[in-house]
């Protein structure tokens, strides 16, 4: 295929992307002009929603598998972490943006489920003289509302992506407290000031106006709701840095192909990591958008970065 | 009846639509669920999301219209569908609602 | 639509201007803190407009029901508008932060020196529970913060006493008894927390908190003996100091212990501790090691505590 002629070429564009990366990243601020990128080629925004449309309409299904393989299964640990930092309390309103398979959805109402749990006990504890009458009041209570008023909203612009995410959500039994809608995050069909917490995993670097999107998860936030990003960044040591090209460029769209009959969509996922602004501009970005408390956490030195923001 | 016209052309755009996307993806999908028997099993929204959810482009409250399973906003004119019981809220999705009346047609010179 | 317009372009001005990145590092502090916090501008409509950075805006309209109460204590640095107006709203993220941590303070009694008790606190203040992860979720800004309350309450009182004594309107005390007062009015703040109170000193020997919580520690009884203005005791500054930080820490985990009526125990064992100090003082050799004993007993009373707390980490 032609991708294999076009490797050393890419490991060249890789460096000079660096250079690139700072010039791109000035002129993209300056004026958003029609010229956008998908992966390495130079698109306009209308072809650039077309295509990324069309690489989700194809990895929909092995979506999860590729991400197994693709990661080792780390991106498990990943979503984890996040959903620890997140750290929600019964009752929170999330809303979950290009979280098409519904990943962190349903970690979110595990999560939930066990602190309604904890709380519960915690109370039967904290109030000793307790009749039998009001303790199994409580525990009916418990069942009747498991999740405690939570609620995650999960949002993509991909109808394939929902669909694989509704079909998880049914096999693994998760109906309560889950919604799905089909929805652009530039122009979110959702009230403002209504969502505790905005998540986006893995799903910024495919939005074409990461500004617009951002300011969306600014209306849409309750205030002191929190903002939290979970995404592909770039790699601080220069060793590990060059394993991971070699990984990601080498590695990744054989087993795009292998598993997924479909080499050209990993391709541009990996190229779409390499295009997307390092921790520092998206923070800055963040910042832009009128979130305070903005900061970054890298998970394995940078492969990942979670940014936080508060809408205070 | 002229509704049930709109909505049959434009499931059948939406189709011209995604059969274009799946030739390009180059993958075989199941076909588009919403065309046409859409109307026979219509899965309804749930209630619980009609209070977050407004209008992407105006920001404004809709209406659920059950009969049609659709969300209708009434200013613009406009009615996002609702497929298997996710609502469509991209606009380019959206149908209008706008109905011209025949009287006007027949006055013009 | 125009204000939408306007955020847009001074969106794009300030990516131009980021452009040049040496002057960034250096305006970014200021401008940041010039933003008008977003809390305060309740109205919706408000919310829509831009952050103005270099004009600030009037907020005339502003729902303060949400709000329990209004100012906190102590000096605000107020943010002068262009008119040289004080927008009284306009407060930075330590001073939201103080509100929700000050807020979430009684909720301790229920859930504990926790999140929980943070995003209770938050949501008091209208702000959605998830503000509660602006803080480290073992809870121990929210205790270092009402240590920290209570230290500025004992400035406070002593800080009186001592006007009192000036004016002649009270007699000054004899050191023994200034610090016994002293000691009893810090530890009688922590009364409506004390079934909670083991938690918080667990939390507080967590090895990232030992630093601010030393600090406080510290701070607090250099203030005491600064006002005990004793000039008589043989005692040299660093030996003031651990001697009373050892007999504030032993009757502090006396008091956790004590099951009497208003804790008479505990001032009695207070009383003890101060006059075995005050002795001491006579054999001048003798307090140095009664110094490194004092250390010991601190470290000891650190493991007591930690085995009476059953040291919560679950996380």
């Amino acid at each position: 295929m032609a991708a294999a002629g076009l490797c050393p070429c890419r490991a060249l564009l890789a460096r000079c992307g660096g250079a690139l990366r700072v010039l791109c990243g000035s002129v993209r601020g300056l004026a958003t002009g029609p010229e956008m990128h998908f992966g390495f080629q130079t698109v306009t925004e209308a072809e650039r929603r077309e295509k990324i449309n069309q690489v989700f309409d194809s990895v929909a299904k092995k979506y999860d598998i590729m991400n197994d393989s693709m990661t080792l299964g780390i991106h498990r640990v990943w979503k984890d972490i996040l959903m620890h930092k997140m750290n929600p309390s019964p009752g929170t309103l999330l809303l979950d943006v290009a979280g098409g398979t519904g990943d962190i959805a349903f970690r979110f109402i595990n999560y939930v489920r066990s602190a309604q749990e904890r709380q519960l006990q915690q109370k039967l504890k904290h109030h000793q003289n307790l009749s039998w009458q009001e303790i199994s009041e409580s525990y009916q209570e418990g069942k009747f509302k498991p999740l405690g008023d939570s609620q995650v909203v999960v949002c993509d612009i991909n109808k394939e992506m929902l669909k694989v995410g509704k079909q998880k959500a049914q096999h693994l039994g998760y109906s309560e407290g889950l919604s799905w809608v089909l929805g652009n995050a530039e122009e979110l069909p959702f009230d403002d000031d209504k969502f505790d917490v905005y998540t986006i995993a893995f799903g910024i670097r495919n939005v074409t106006r990461i500004d617009l999107a951002l300011q969306e998860a600014y209306r849409v936030l309750k205030p002191g709701g929190r903002f939290l990003c979970l995404e592909f960044s770039h790699v601080s040591s220069p060793l590990l840095s060059r394993l991971y090209d070699l990984y990601s460029f080498q590695v990744i769209p054989v087993l795009g192909e292998v598993i997924a009959g479909d080499w050209k969509s990993y391709q541009y996922l990996v190229e779409s990591i390499r295009r997307f602004p390092p921790q520092e501009e998206l923070k800055a970005m963040i910042e832009d958008a009128g979130f305070l408390k903005v900061d970054y956490q890298n998970l394995n030195s940078g492969i990942v970065a979670i940014h936080s923001g508060f809408k205070l | 009846m002229l509704r049930g016209g709109g909505r049959g052309a434009a499931a059948v755009l939406r189709g011209a639509a995604a059969g274009g996307r799946a030739a390009s993806g180059g993958q075989g999908r199941d076909p588009d669920p919403g065309q046409g028997s859409g109307s026979a099993r219509p899965q309804p929204l749930e209630p619980s999301l009609l209070r977050f959810l407004v209008c992407p482009l105006s920001k404004r409250p809709l209406r659920y219209e059950e009969a049609t399973n659709e969300l209708i906003n009434e200013e613009l004119g406009i009615a996002y569908p609702v497929i298997d019981g996710i609502p469509n809220m991209i606009p380019e999705a959206a149908r209008t609602t706008q109905k011209k009346p025949p009287a006007e047609g027949l006055k013009q010179p | 639509m125009a204000a939408a317009a306007a955020g847009g372009l001074r969106r794009a001005g300030w990516r131009l201007w980021r452009g040049c990145a040496v002057v960034r590092c250096q305006l970014y502090p200021p401008q940041r803190a010039l933003q008008a916090s977003a809390v305060l501008k309740r109205v919706s409509d408000e919310q829509k407009e831009p952050l103005a950075s270099s004009s600030q805006q009037q907020f005339d309209s502003h729902p303060t029901d949400h709000r329990p109460e209004q100012e906190p204590q102590g000096p605000r640095p107020s943010y002068t508008g262009q008119g040289g107006q004080e927008s009284e709203d306009y407060e930075s993220e330590e001073q939201l932060q103080h509100r929700i941590l000050t807020a979430a303070l009684e909720f301790v009694p229920e859930h504990g020196w926790t999140a929980e008790a943070i995003a209770e606190g938050a949501k008091t203040l209208g702000l959605s529970a998830a503000a509660a992860g602006m803080f480290h979720s073992d809870g121990g800004e929210l205790i270092l913060h009402f240590v920290s309350q209570c230290n500025t309450k004992l400035t406070e009182l002593l800080e009186q006493e001592q006007k009192q004594v000036q004016l002649g309107e009270a007699e000054k005390k004899s050191t023994d008894q200034f610090l016994r007062d002293a000691v009893e009015a810090r530890l009688r703040m922590l009364i409506p927390y004390i079934d909670k109170w083991p938690q918080a000193l667990s939390i507080l020997l967590l090895p990232h908190n030992i630093p601010s919580s030393l600090n406080l520690l510290t701070s607090m009884i250099d203030d005491i003996w600064q006002y005990a203005g004793d000039q008589s005791t043989d005692f040299n500054w660093y030996t003031r100091r651990a001697v009373l930080t050892g007999i504030y820490n032993t009757t502090e985990l006396v008091m956790m212990q004590d099951s009497s009526p208003d804790f008479e125990e505990t001032w009695r064992f207070l009383e003890n501790r101060v006059a075995d100090a005050m002795n001491m003082g006579n054999a001048a050799h003798q307090v140095q090691s009664t110094g490194e004993a004092l250390v010991q007993g601190l470290m000891g009373a650190a493991v007591t505590i930690k085995n009476l707390a059953g040291l919560n980490q679950r996380r």
